[in-house]
């Protein structure tokens, strides 16, 4: 059983833990007896940010928005910040709180905050945990930029799930051997669902194992959510506010009501842990069914979309220094009709007649010393029409404080 | 492989099909938005709309024709059309001041002095309403019964006892014959006062205006808009002003319908123009939407009308009371108006039935400068030199 | 029937046994089944005089009243017109039969305008006048006593642009403000009483409903169609009214719910201001039964 957590503990493992940046995600339920609490700060100076409209918002042409999908800025940004506390008894009760900044919103906010059990039921073991957490269905979901080998969040999981599904909700998973079968319930006010009560569901079967040396895990999941009167709430923490001359023009506002399904799949391998080389492998699959309508205040579009997208990743390293490719796209099939399909359909930014919207991204990953990594980015940014590309370079502090 | 032609709802695929892709990526293409519109869009008028702009409704009773429209443009510069014989449409409304007359209120054929100032033609197929503040009426036909039939005020001052004469008048006239059989063919006796109406809406319905300064910055001409009129458009559409709440949209009025429209709002506000008294009341001949309905919070209630043009159509508000942009402004910038003494007195600013959008604001005199020189931008030169709204008749 | 004979000799002698009930019981009417009817009933034709009047003058253009309203002016007409519709008689035995109503220059779809001015005078309407309803019941036995009709344009037809269809194209008669008509237009110079729905306000479909619908219901008893007509008094109707001086709103009552002149009018009229509703607790009294 491979066993994660987002720091890297003791040097000599700083291998696999270069590796477990790029594999499995934080905020995992804590597996070891006891109490941590550690800390992670991602900051990064890039040349240029990503192109955004002219009222500054930044869509994905194409894409419906919401959620928490912000971009990344020119000069220098907190990716990410967060404090994190786990706790675990003898008796298989853990609980997790961890706050967190991300995706350079000032903000902290709580990222996890759950409790839970494990209970040794014959050849399955089963854990239940209840509270706020990221979503488990991908270790992809609720990875942030100190987690990952890249800095800038996947694209199709800024598309699809609003950068994170991150919500209150309860998990029952079931694992027997490499396999892990996991069903979650959420509240369902978070992207890609939307209002109180709104059906969010998903379900995942999660394979890891070793094969020769080779770690692998995989997975396949599917998602559920309903939304109504969903809207792209990202820029309108400072949008209404009746005071000084000085506020800028006022966003189009605009709903969607209806349901998403989602349909995923992932393949993670990671080799070479016994030598000074070392690779990984990560390929990442999303497919997006979305039936249901958008409005503003007086027109009305029904809508329909078949998307998917996904990303590639490749990762060559020799002891702390690490090469690493990112490749991702988004193939996004909209359908509007009636009256106000054009209308809406450029009002949301859902018209995209022919682009494909794409990041192709090289990193340059240095382990500095176990606390404390470099990293340098290019970035190819073909998400809008237009591409532009940017260098990004960042610092990765990690530490446990106790 | 186009794998978005692949996908279909089937769940075997959903698990299976991923792993093909994500594996093919490379070959997965093809980014697509289908728009249907069901017809919604299909008109057989050439309505001179610039890109972004939707089409207005069309009444299925009478649909738009070239040859209506030219009907109409002949009757409404037709002094024939009225009780007297002296006065047309065109009469209170003239195509140099956007089809507006300058005055503070209009005078009818017969002399009556209507309470109300005469409100531009631009863009009016896309209002809610027509008229100041009538909810009744939604459709232009509806509409001019009130200029050519009302007794209070008379306006055309077409009655019982002078019609007879005014539809002779119009059969004298010989154009009319080969334009009332080309716009309404297959009638045997066209000249009729339902098919007057049809042709004068047609024509006045195609009063469309989308060719301001304003409309080609939207069209990507950036040198259109000078940087005084551009800070002056962020202040427009700020949250600190408020303006564009009610004079919002692509005709700058928050009463606007159009084909893409499908929650229809008619909506009236009352700006604190007035307060008789302390009780919100507003002059008596002119009570807004109140005069309709009889509800005492439609008091002072009034259509916001179209800003395009709106440099042309001085003096402003439904009684013409205000005679500059300038003074506008202000008002706007005060909350509303203190009318400090004579049988109107009383603090508009304080107005119970006041739109809570016209907050007051404060605002320098560069910003007031530019958010003038933004409503400048908003003049369509065209519309008003176009040969195509001018009189026939000259 | 000929299908039920070979069928059922019982339902034969059942129906034979009903029909001769029915023949025996039939006279009195009322009881006739509805794929009878077309067979046996042809139609009775009925005409409905009205007489417009100032107190007991019969009212015309170009003529003095004195002693008019509460101040006793003297007035000349100018306008006296007024839409009906929903014209039914009522029988001895409290059944109420419908008048369909002969379409003509005055009469279409259910409505007719009665005009009692001819345009001379101080009178600016049309010529032509009407003062009869013309239409035909079914024949029976009935005998009626009574007739009962709702001044105005039903609500359906009031907002309907019908700029080609008599009476609907009457100049005079149009409320373009309201978009729809005036039901009661009964004029002198300087005092116009103006009677139609308000408070109308068009929905998201572009429907119009009006919050006041203002049309009087009236119903008179003991009323024989063929030796009797129906006064419409304008005396009555201003009796509560100074029609020399207008105190406030429109020039006299149009229809206005805060017009102090229309309390009066509403009042003789049976409908309640505020509400635009027939009040059973007001007894109308400008329309009466006259030899």
């Amino acid at each position: 059983m491979i066993r994660t957590f987002p720091l890297c503990r003791v040097p000599g493992t700083l291998l696999a833990c270069l590796l477990s940046v790029n594999g499995y995600g934080h905020g995992e339920t804590p597996m070891e007896v006891g109490t941590l609490v550690s800390a992670a700060v991602s900051v990064t100076w890039r040349d240029d940010g990503m192109l955004l409209q002219d009222d500054g918002r930044w869509l994905i042409p194409g894409v419906l928005m919401g959620g928490e999908a912000y971009p990344v800025d020119a000069g220098v940004t907190v990716d990410e910040a967060r404090l994190d506390l786990a706790h675990r008894t003898a008796e298989r009760v853990f609980g997790r709180l961890q706050i967190a900044s991300h995706d350079g919103v000032s903000d902290a906010e709580i990222h996890h905050a759950y409790g839970g059990l494990q209970l040794d039921t014959g050849p399955v073991l089963t854990t239940l945990a209840a509270g706020r957490m990221a979503a488990a269905m991908t270790p992809a979901n609720g990875e942030h930029a100190s987690d990952r080998l890249f800095s800038e969040t996947p694209l199709p999981l800024q598309a699809f799930l609003g950068s994170q599904l991150n919500d209150d909700g309860a998990r029952v998973s079931l694992g027997l051997g490499a396999w892990q079968l996991g069903l979650e319930a959420w509240r369902g006010d978070r992207f890609p669902a939307a209002g109180e009560g709104e059906d969010l569901n998903d379900v995942y079967l999660h394979y890891r194992d070793g094969w020769n040396g080779v770690q692998v895990f995989a997975g396949i999941w599917w998602l559920q959510a309903d939304a109504v009167n969903r809207s792209d709430t990202r820029y309108s923490a400072d949008g209404h506010d009746h005071g000084s001359v000085s506020q800028s023009t006022t966003l189009p506002e605009y709903w969607f009501d209806g349901r998403t399904e989602i349909g995923g799949a992932f393949l993670r391998l990671d080799g070479g842990h016994a030598s000074h080389w070392h690779w990984a492998l990560e390929a990442q699959y999303l497919q997006v069914s979305i039936e249901g309508s958008v409005r503003d205040s007086t027109r009305l579009a029904p809508w329909s979309a078949e998307d998917n997208g996904g990303w590639l990743q490749a990762s060559l390293g020799h002891g702390a220094h690490t090469l690493g490719l990112r490749w991702e796209r988004l193939v996004l099939e909209n359908h509007l009709s009636g009256a106000a399909a054009g209308a809406l359909a450029d009002l949301t930014g859902l018209y995209n007649p022919d682009h494909d919207p794409e990041r192709i991204s090289a990193v340059y990953h240095w382990q500095v010393q176990p606390g404390l990594a470099l990293r340098l980015e290019a970035v190819d940014d073909a998400i809008q029409t237009e591409s532009i590309q940017r260098v990004a370079v960042g610092l990765v502090w990690q530490a446990e404080l106790l | 492989m186009r794998c978005a032609g692949a996908l279909r709802r089937s769940r075997l695929w959903t698990l299976l099909y991923p792993l093909l892709c994500s594996v093919m990526l490379v070959a997965c293409g093809g980014s697509e938005t289908y728009l249907d519109d069901e017809a919604a869009n299909k008109t057989a008028f050439d309505w001179a709309l610039r890109e972004g702009v939707p089409l207005p409704l069309e009444p299925a009773a009478n649909p738009m024709s070239e040859t209506k429209f030219q009907l109409g443009r002949h009757l409404f510069y037709d002094a024939r059309l009225s009780g007297n014989g002296t006065q047309s449409c065109s009469s209170c409304h003239h195509q140099d001041k956007a089809f507006t007359d300058g005055l503070v209120v209009s005078v009818g054929s017969t002399g009556d002095s209507h309470p109300r100032n005469a409100q531009t033609l631009t863009n009016v197929a896309y209002n809610a309403t027509y008229t100041w503040a009538n909810p009744a009426l939604i459709t232009i036909e509806a509409q001019m019964h009130t200029p050519l039939f009302s007794e209070q005020p008379v306006e055309q001052g077409i009655d019982d006892s002078n019609q007879d004469a005014v539809l002779q008048r119009i059969l004298d006239e010989p154009r009319y014959e080969a334009l009332f059989a080309e716009a309404f063919p297959a009638q045997g006796s066209p000249v009729s006062f339902a098919n007057i109406i049809d042709a004068i809406a047609v024509f006045v319905r195609g009063m469309t205006s989308f060719n301001a300064p304003f409309d080609r910055y939207q069209l990507g001409q950036r040198s259109a808009l000078s940087a005084s009129a551009l800070r002056g458009q962020e202040l427009f559409f700020s949250e600190a002003l408020e303006c564009f709440h009610c004079h919002g949209g692509y005709n700058f009025s928050d009463s606007t319908v159009d084909r893409t429209i499908a929650f229809v709002e008619r909506p009236f506000h009352n700006t604190g123009l007035y307060n008789i008294g302390g009780s919100g009341d507003f002059p008596p001949d002119n009570q807004g939407v109140f005069e309709a309905t009889g509800d005492p919070s439609d008091m002072g209630k009034f259509r916001a009308p179209t800003l395009r043009n709106i440099t042309l159509t001085a003096p402003y508000m439904h009684d013409g009371s205000i005679d500059t942009l300038e003074a506008v402004v202000e008002f706007y910038a005060a909350g509303g108006r203190n009318v400090e003494s004579g049988p109107y007195a009383g603090d508009g600013r304080t107005n119970p039935f006041k739109d809570s959008f016209v907050s007051g604001f404060a605002i320098t005199a560069q910003q007031q400068a530019d958010l003038i020189a933004f409503l400048h931008s908003l003049t369509d030169e065209s519309f008003v030199t176009s040969p195509r709204f001018s009189n026939p008749w000259e | 029937m000929v299908g039920v004979v070979r069928k059922n000799g019982l339902a034969l002698g059942v129906t034979a046994v009903l029909g001769a009930l029915g023949l025996t019981a039939c006279g009195g009417g009322g009881g006739s089944s509805s794929d009878e009817a077309p067979k046996s009933l042809g139609s009775t034709p009925v005409s409905i005089e009205f007489a417009a009047m100032v107190a007991d003058q019969v009212l015309a253009c170009d003529t003095d009243y004195t002693g008019v309203g509460t101040a006793g002016s003297m007035v000349q007409v100018k306008d006296f017109r007024m839409f009906v519709h929903e014209v039914e008689l009522l029988t001895d035995g409290g059944k109420s039969v419908s008048v369909s109503l002969e379409d003509s220059p005055w009469q279409a779809q259910g409505v007719v305008l009665l005009d009692f001015e001819d345009g001379t005078g101080e009178c600016t309407g049309t010529a032509e006048t009407n003062r009869i309803i013309t239409g035909t019941v079914p024949d029976s036995g009935d005998v009626y006593t009574g007739v009962r009709f709702v001044v105005g344009i039903p609500e359906s037809l009031n907002h309907l642009e019908q700029a080609s269809v008599s009476p609907f194209n009457v100049t005079g008669m149009n409320w373009g403000w309201t978009n729809g008509f005036k039901f009661i237009r009964f004029d002198i110079p300087n005092w116009n009483v103006h009677i139609g729905a308000t408070g109308c306000v068009a929905d998201g479909n572009g429907d119009v409903q009006c919050s006041q619908a203002n049309r009087p219901q009236i119903e008179l008893d003991n009323f024989d169609f063929q030796t009797q007509h129906i006064r419409i008094d304008y005396a009555a109707l201003v009796q509560d009214n100074n029609v020399s001086t207008d105190t406030g709103g429109a020039v006299g009552c149009m229809s206005g719910g805060t017009d102090p002149e229309c309390n009066g009018v509403f009042t003789q009229l049976g409908l309640n201001l505020a509400s635009g509703d027939n009040d059973p607790a007001l007894a109308q009294t400008v329309f009466s039964v006259s030899n």
